[in-house]
């Protein structure tokens, strides 16, 4: 069978993602704010006797990489070569999408063009000769529309019939009337670089020189001979500069826009018809975003998802509370009725029901969590609030879009760290994953839940808030005094693209929360099961003691760690254990709650009470929302930025989750 | 001529010059918005960021960076 190897590429809300599920078959998520898809995705599928492998790679607005999505886009098509390239072409935005096709092509001619949204422009009147574009393009052309899978199977065909056509009679590439005085330089850089036997075609090299592009700057340095090429690059451009006043790479891009209206011309046809969607979005921004409404509207929009987390969640967690209460009924008449060995029982019903249950009980606010962002993320409010916020996180010396990811960061914070990608500053993007672990996420939800509904009940949501709020606030301090210690340097610039509003899919929401609570359930069946088993075998060495009481190894470890959390007013063995295995996970705080104390639900509420005041809750609260990421937060740190940044966002986090639980406490206890 | 963050909701604007760095001014145009370009200012927030509408595309543009465009009323 043959193999070959697809990538997809295209601008930003283009389409490319449900194209990318259509093909695959995959379930992914469709998202709406610029750069939704971060990760290296990868799916396959067969036609005929080929499989095809497809990677869906970053929307990107050129090949001249402007953030790290963009470079990823671009080294891939530039260093894997997949076999084709199929470009994805936001038909309804024709002009620029062309632009970057136009650049692929300079690039290969290994493309196919999925002309997509192909419905929205028909709607509007307008039309575009498909057979005419191809032929000047020299690359075919398939018309789609990929959130309804149409033309899907025709895009398949040609990407494999394309493959092979291309394999036996590669076509020239596209090559560009850049205007005299830029085309005869380009020629001559052209057949000095045929020289240097470049891993990519000297023509794109030469134009990419002549945009002063750093990275093919160095990618020719690397190679030996070609030296003097870089020296004669410069030079043309000093020379394009003084002849027409202009920077030779604002002329390259004019030149390139010149060429897609040349062809637009010539292609579309238009008839106007007004356009009730654009419409509606322009009359939706005037209100989401001004001036005055647009940010009390945002906190609006906050306190009400996590009401509606908190009211629908609650009696739904309630529910499986009673299951689970009901299985360890169950489970530990059956056994005694077996005469299974105590111990036997204890693992069962006090180790793994009731640690695991702790934690599972809090699904139904965590599938709200979830679908609430996905609803954010779908409608386009979620790059709105981007906006809304510039200013204010401006003023904060943050990235307007530093504030996409901690707002992902509330379901979890790995994705929110991974997403900080689209932020073009390295410094601005390590400033942002300093200060994400004070995002509350979703593991932490169960824990305010639980302390919540014990000491302040009727006031759950309001408190719940407040803790999300403490840690945004917390958040925005601490961005300001590690701006200030170490990233003294300016912001770098927003410039986002607000796509159309749009009603969510039904199913795109659905899936998306269904597969991140499937990882929430996952993580419950394995780290979360270990760790309770852990807790529960700690708890029941050495033989004889009994069970989870001060005296057993567990006990013995909170003894050690109790005294430091005196101050903070929560000094008793069990919140210490209960901290200290929640950095593997931070639902096991309450999973360990629950071992330790032997109790779950309403009975694990009571429980506390005998060992929390409301100030002492509200103190261990903030401990758990402060201090330290957990273990998989923390490797992510590791993995998106170094060891050090890592190891220092334990460290501040730990300092500043003790002085905070301890000034509250200190100062509550006052009163 | 003006900064485009003195601009307001609905005016159509041509931008005139931008003075940002070399990257931005190529980011501008990748992104559908040159010199020359005339677009609708759609949200203005008076000495502050702007949305504008080039087409059928909208872009955010932070304070610091609207204004650094300078743009005419049509």
């Amino acid at each position: 069978m043959r193999k070959i190897k697809v990538a997809l590429a295209g601008n930003p809300n283009s389409g490319k993602t449900s194209i990318f599920n259509e093909l695959t078959g995959s379930h992914q998520h469709v998202g709406n704010w610029p750069g939704v898809t971060v990760a290296k995705k990868e799916g396959q599928f067969r036609y005929g006797d080929v499989s095809v492998e497809v990677v869906d790679l970053p929307g990107t607005y050129s090949l001249s990489p402007y953030s790290i999505d963009e470079r990823i886009a671009r080294d891939f098509i530039v260093k894997e070569k997949p076999d084709i390239v199929v470009v994805i072409v936001d038909s309804s935005n024709f002009d620029r999408n062309l632009y970057f096709l136009t650049e692929i092509l300079e690039l290969t001619g290994a493309a196919v063009v999925a002309l997509n949204m192909t419905d929205i422009i028909r709607k509007k009147g307008v039309t575009i000769d498909t057979q005419t574009l191809s032929r000047v393009l020299k690359v075919p052309i398939v018309e789609t529309v990929g959130n309804k899978g149409i033309g899907i199977e025709k895009l398949k065909q040609t990407i494999v019939e394309w493959a092979s056509i291309y394999r036996k009679h590669a076509p020239e590439a596209l090559e560009l009337d850049y205007g005299r005085d830029l085309n005869k330089r380009i020629d001559a850089l052209t057949e000095q670089l045929d020289a240097c036997n470049l891993p990519f075609k000297s023509h794109w090299a030469a134009v990419k020189l002549m945009e002063d592009d750093r990275d093919i700057e160095e990618c020719i340095k690397k190679t030996p001979t070609c030296g003097p090429v870089l020296e004669s690059a410069a030079l043309f451009r000093e020379e394009i500069e003084s002849i027409t006043g202009e920077e030779p790479a604002t002329r390259v891009i004019a030149r390139r826009y010149g060429f897609g209206h040349g062809l637009i011309k010539e292609v579309v046809t238009e008839t106007r018809v007004v356009d009730k969607e654009i419409e509606l979005t322009d009359k939706l921004d005037r209100f989401f975003t001004n001036r005055y409404v647009g940010i009390p509207v945002f906190l609006i929009i906050m306190w009400l998802a996590f009401q509606l987390v908190f009211k629908i969640g609650n009696p739904l967690a309630d529910l499986l509370n009673i299951f689970f209460t009901w299985l360890g009924n169950i489970t530990s008449s059956a056994l005694s009725a077996l005469h299974s060995p105590a111990f036997i029982t204890s693992l069962l019903v006090n180790g793994i029901i009731g640690g695991v249950g702790s934690v599972v009980v809090f699904l139904p606010n965590i599938m709200l969590l979830y679908i609430v962002i996905a609803f954010l993320e779908d409608t386009g409010y979620m790059a709105r609030a981007a906006f809304v916020m510039d200013r204010v996180m401006h003023a904060l010396g943050l990235h307007g879009k530093s504030f996409i990811p901690m707002v992902i960061s509330f379901g979890c914070n790995i994705p929110g760290i991974l997403s900080t990608r689209t932020l073009k500053s390295e410094k601005d993007r390590i400033l942002t994953i300093l200060i994400i672990p004070l995002m509350s996420c979703s593991a932490r939800l169960p824990i305010y839940v639980l302390f919540a509904s014990a000491f302040f009940p009727g006031k759950e949501g309001n408190i719940i808030f407040l803790m999300y709020t403490i840690g945004i606030v917390l958040a925005i301090a601490m961005a300001r005094i590690f701006k200030a210690l170490f990233f003294k340097a300016k912001t770098a610039p927003l410039i986002m693209e607000l796509p159309p509003y749009r009603m969510p899919q039904f199913s795109g929401v659905v899936i998306h929360m269904w597969e991140r609570s499937l990882m929430f359930l996952k993580k419950a069946g394995t780290v979360i099961l270990l760790a309770v088993v852990f807790i529960w075998a700690l708890s029941s060495l050495p033989p004889g003691v009994s069970y989870a009481s001060k005296s057993s190894l567990v006990g013995q470890i909170g003894v050690i760690f109790a005294p430091l959390l005196k101050p903070a007013g929560f000094g008793i063995w069990q919140a210490a254990v209960a901290l200290v295995f929640g950095f593997l996970a931070k639902e096991i705080v309450v999973g360990t709650l629950g071992t330790l104390l032997g109790a779950q639900g309403a009975a694990l509420k009571t429980a506390l009470t005998a060992y929390f005041t409301p100030l002492s809750a509200f103190s261990f609260m903030l401990m758990s929302l402060i201090y330290v990421p957990c273990i998989a937060a923390v490797s992510a740190i590791w993995k998106e930025t170094n060891l050090k940044w890592a190891l220092f966002t334990v460290l501040y986090s730990i300092v500043l989750g003790w002085s905070v639980s301890v000034i509250v406490y200190q100062i509550g206890s006052l009163f | 001529m003006m900064p485009l963050i003195f601009a307001r909701p609905g005016q159509r604007v041509k931008i005139v010059s931008v003075s940002g760095g070399r990257g931005f001014v190529a980011r501008l145009s990748k992104m559908g918005l040159q010199i020359g370009s005339v677009v609708e200012v759609v949200q203005a927030q008076g000495a502050g960021p702007v949305i504008v509408k080039a087409g059928n595309i909208r872009i955010g543009i932070g304070i610091g960076m609207a204004g650094k465009i300078l743009v005419t009323e049509m």
